[in-house]
């Protein structure tokens, strides 16, 4: 089977629940022992592969790690929040993937959410301050719907392209998915600091 | 993981800490972050434009302890360096100093991009002014960026 990074979702979910019913340890509980092992190790398997073809992201993460890339998978980093290293190939990391206007934004912000944390603990607030950081988060919001449609983007030129396209379709879904992360992470703490 | 105390000393009181005037000719600012993890970090010098000695080091960073332990650290061995001298810094004697694992190097590549690119940034302004003036340019040719 060749691998795709776009799939009918319908078509995965029956698929899903057709082996999910054909592997369930109910089946087998008047079975041998070893059978009923294989049920619950296959199960398993089953679960992990339909969660991780589900998800988008999961999908195009682990489709990355197949190829080659080395890329640390986002279940895994959830587990192991620490850096990750993302790269195709082995090398310097290009310090210049994340535009320099970017970079200013998003000193900006942390420079914002440390002010905001302070006050947060003396107790006290700042309505321009709380609109200032509902703006930005709309526009991070925002710049993540876009990175999500040029992923999408690569995801065409993936399952289209010949050897030499999708190589360069991979290279530029690894720099989406650091910006993606990057951009999420920026989300999460302004949801954070607002809602504290 | 544990942080080696060196890190921990530079992560609880972080010298130099703060910001200089973008704006004047003397300072250079650099800007760089890190996909992986989301640090952010802003490096400012301070050159005197008659010995090119950096006077003045500043940073902000926004990121873990190690990423804020080497930034901390580079702008204390800059202080005091002619600037062609400061280019010379390393970010593996960053990462020697502060006993940074091999899961925080990134950090330190981090700082010492950091270092260029506030060196560039204060060679590209004084590079401009100078050639206005037509006046010692050779001392000025930048020769940063390469790695």
């Amino acid at each position: 089977m060749k691998p795709r990074l776009n799939l009918d979702l319908a078509a995965l979910e029956t698929e899903f629940h057709r082996l999910s019913r054909k592997l369930h340890p109910d089946r087998f509980a008047r079975a041998a022992e070893n059978e009923k092992q294989w049920s619950l190790a296959d199960t398993a398997l089953l679960n992990d592969a339909y969660r991780t073809l589900k998800d988008p992201l999961h999908r195009t993460e682990y489709l990355l790690k197949l190829e080659g890339a080395d890329i640390v998978l986002e279940a895994d980093a959830e587990l192991n929040p620490g850096p990750i290293q993302a790269q195709v190939g082995n090398g310097r990391k290009d310090p210049s993937r994340i535009p320099a206007d970017l970079l200013e934004e998003v000193f900006d912000l942390n420079m914002q959410l440390e002010e905001m944390r302070g006050l947060h603990k003396r107790g006290g607030a700042d309505p321009e301050l709380r609109s200032s950081l509902t703006r930005a988060k709309k526009k991070f919001d925002r710049l993540l719907g876009e990175v999500d449609m040029d992923l999408r983007a690569e995801w065409l030129a993936w399952d289209e392209g010949d050897q030499a396209a999708r190589l360069a379709a991979q290279e530029r879904m690894v720099a989406l998915l650091d910006r993606r992360r990057y951009l999420s992470n920026l989300v999460r703490d302004v949801t954070e600091t607002l809602g504290a | 993981m544990a942080y080696s105390d060196k890190v921990i000393d530079h992560y609880n009181n972080p010298r130099n800490v703060g910001q200089l005037d973008k704006s004047s000719t003397e300072v250079g600012t650099g800007l760089v972050g890190a996909p992986e993890c989301g640090d952010v970090m802003r490096l400012q010098i301070r050159v005197n434009p008659e010995t090119q000695v950096i006077e003045e080091a500043k940073f902000k960073t926004f990121g873990c302890g190690s990423a804020i332990a080497s930034s901390s650290l580079a702008t204390e061995w800059i202080k005091g360096r002619t600037v062609d001298d400061a280019l010379t810094v390393k970010n593996t004697e960053i990462v020697k100093e502060l006993s940074l694992p091999p899961v925080k190097i990134h950090c330190s590549v981090l700082a010492e991009d950091a270092i260029r690119a506030a060196i560039g940034d204060w060679k590209k302004k004084n590079t401009a002014a100078e050639t206005t003036e037509a006046s010692n340019e050779s001392e000025a040719a930048p020769e940063t960026m390469t790695k």
